[in-house]
């Protein structure tokens, strides 16, 4: 676990996560409060459970990606792994060190998404005991495919930082997240026609906008049906798989 | 070694792929929502924008841009926003000194922004009236549109509202937006009733559209005086509670000389004149 433990360090050594950690339940409380719903006070608590959960996907792009493809081309210019990977006596020694730093790399997408969830639970759940139980279920769905979309982004990152430039690989992968999220759907209508683009688009590209539970949220839909929700995991499960093929194969540690 | 994590490598790649692969034809056999709420009608929403308290924000933020692309832009004047240099200078900053309107492509490029901020901010927060007003005028004002395609989408515009409105239980506002769309669309039943496409009978539910919009009224009234008991009108400021009992009361002048009307003369074609109160 010298991987793990390596990046812990150099994490709470810089205490970034400090800020983060402190503005995202700070933002989530009195941005709501910034809205026009004197009127209507129903409006508030939903209005903190979206503001966390968006403070979340936005403190994801901006900071957790940036932090993992800087991490992976620091390490490679230091040769911090060709002095691991002698070391280690894993099977394959190569994938297992990615792994590990990958488990450090996910540690503040993890304490970040505890704290939304916490925020989420604690200050906005509906005063109905049925009704908030949905909404935990709603929550606890809704970190689970975040983790599941976050986790392989991180290693893609961290694997492309250790190849290119980190500002390049942070934004390729950014932008592969913004595309799935916000993008995707938005070029639905105009891509329906069944065209090649379309199909490409659809097949090649992924649909992160289907992890997007905060209208379930905010509009109280309730949480997605256990098929359902099922289809949606083994979806992006699939492609963590395919991002975490790609990026092993990607990883460089040599200097 | 480099064979097996060759092998291992394809394996998984080829999972990942069937797993994407049968998910998405399983997504395309079952649809996730099984029946149509009011907020499917706002398809996509990324991040649950639309609708929200958010999304009432942004919609207010946006006012004050359409006013500006909307005078600046098309009538080229801008209204008075204030006392002081600094108001002054944000004036003459924006004010039109080519004598010349904009012309042809440029005009119509203005409004086809405009068009699309006033949908997007309605989209946001479908409950103001003040947006739902301005996108209702411009939809059936505009030269440029066609009058017939700009009716259409004004009429689906306010029915859009009413059906979103609906199941308001807690903020009065936009149950003058529904009073407002009720009238909107008796008044363009009415107009077409007159016009050269006169239809021979007024569709059935056209007589209880000005009922609708007194009820609408009614709600907003239970409502704001619900507000008002538990202390939360009085959060609002002097000038927006006067400006939603200015509307208010406009809207009551309207409805009641629709309604006398329709009592004197079920049949006639003349707009009510809304000199007496």
């Amino acid at each position: 676990m010298n991987g793990l433990r390596l990046y812990l360090s150099s994490l709470f050594s810089r205490k970034v996560i400090l800020v983060f950690a402190l503005l995202l339940p700070l933002l989530a409380v009195f941005l709501p409060e910034l809205a026009p719903v004197s009127l209507k006070p129903s409006l508030i608590e939903p209005a903190r459970a979206q503001a966390a959960w968006v403070l979340l996907w936005l403190a994801t792009v901006i900071w957790i990606l940036v932090e993992a493809s800087s991490a992976g081309s620091r390490w490679r210019r230091g040769g911090i792994f060709e002095l691991l990977l002698p070391a280690s006596r894993a099977r394959f020694p190569k994938a297992a060190l990615v792994l590990q730093l990958n488990a450090g790399l996910l540690f503040p997408a993890i304490v970040l998404l505890i704290e939304t969830i916490l925020i989420s639970l604690c200050l906005c759940a509906p005063s109905d005991p049925a009704e908030a139980r949905l909404w935990s279920v709603t929550n606890f769905q809704y970190g689970t495919l975040y983790l599941i979309v976050t986790a392989p982004l991180c290693l893609l990152a961290f694997s492309l930082g250790t190849r290119l430039n980190p500002v390049v690989s942070w934004i390729t992968v950014a932008a592969f997240l913004i595309y799935g999220l916000v993008i995707q759907e938005k070029f639905a209508p105009f891509l329906s026609g069944g065209g090649i683009a379309s199909s490409l688009g659809s097949l090649f590209l992924p649909h992160y906008h289907l992890a997007d539970l905060t209208d379930r949220l905010v509009f109280k839909l309730g949480p997605l049906p256990p098929g359902v929700f099922g289809q949606f995991i083994l979806y992006f499960g699939g492609w963590g798989i395919i991002l975490g093929v790609v990026a092993l194969t990607l990883f460089r540690p040599g200097r | 070694m480099k064979f097996i994590q060759l092998i291992l490598a394809t394996v998984a790649l080829v999972t990942g792929v069937t797993a994407v692969f049968f998910s998405g034809i399983s997504f395309s056999s079952s649809p996730v929502s099984q029946e149509p709420t009011r907020h499917a009608l706002l398809n996509p929403n990324p991040f649950a924008l639309r609708g929200s308290a958010f999304g009432s924000l942004f919609s207010r933020l946006a006012e004050d841009d359409i006013d500006r692309v909307w005078h600046v832009g098309l009538e080229g004047e801008i209204h008075s926003v204030g006392e002081g240099w600094l108001a002054r200078a944000r004036e003459e900053k924006s004010r039109r000194t080519n004598p010349r309107p904009p012309g042809g492509a440029h005009a119509s490029a203005i409004r086809r922004d405009l068009r699309q901020m006033l949908v997007n901010a309605f989209l946001l927060d479908p409950g103001s009236y003040t947006i739902y007003e301005a996108l209702y005028l411009f939809l059936t004002s505009m030269d440029a549109i066609d009058q017939a395609e700009g009716a259409q989408l004004a009429g689906e515009l306010s029915e859009f509202a009413l059906h979103w409105i609906s199941g308001e239980t807690e903020d009065p506002e936009p149950w003058l937006t529904a009073a407002s769309a009720s009238i909107n669309l008796h008044l363009a039943a009415s107009h077409s009733e007159s016009g050269p496409h006169r239809a021979r009978t007024l569709p059935a539910n056209e007589e209880s559209r000005i009922s609708n919009a007194a009820a609408c009224l009614k709600r907003f009234d239970a409502l704001w005086a619900e507000s008002g008991a538990e202390g939360r009108r009085d959060l609002l400021s002097e000038e927006r509670r006067n400006e939603i009992n200015e509307r208010r009361a406009f809207l009551g002048r309207l409805v009641a000389a629709w309604q006398k009307r329709e009592k004197n003369q079920p049949h006639g074609t003349e707009a009510p004149s809304l000199d007496g109160k």
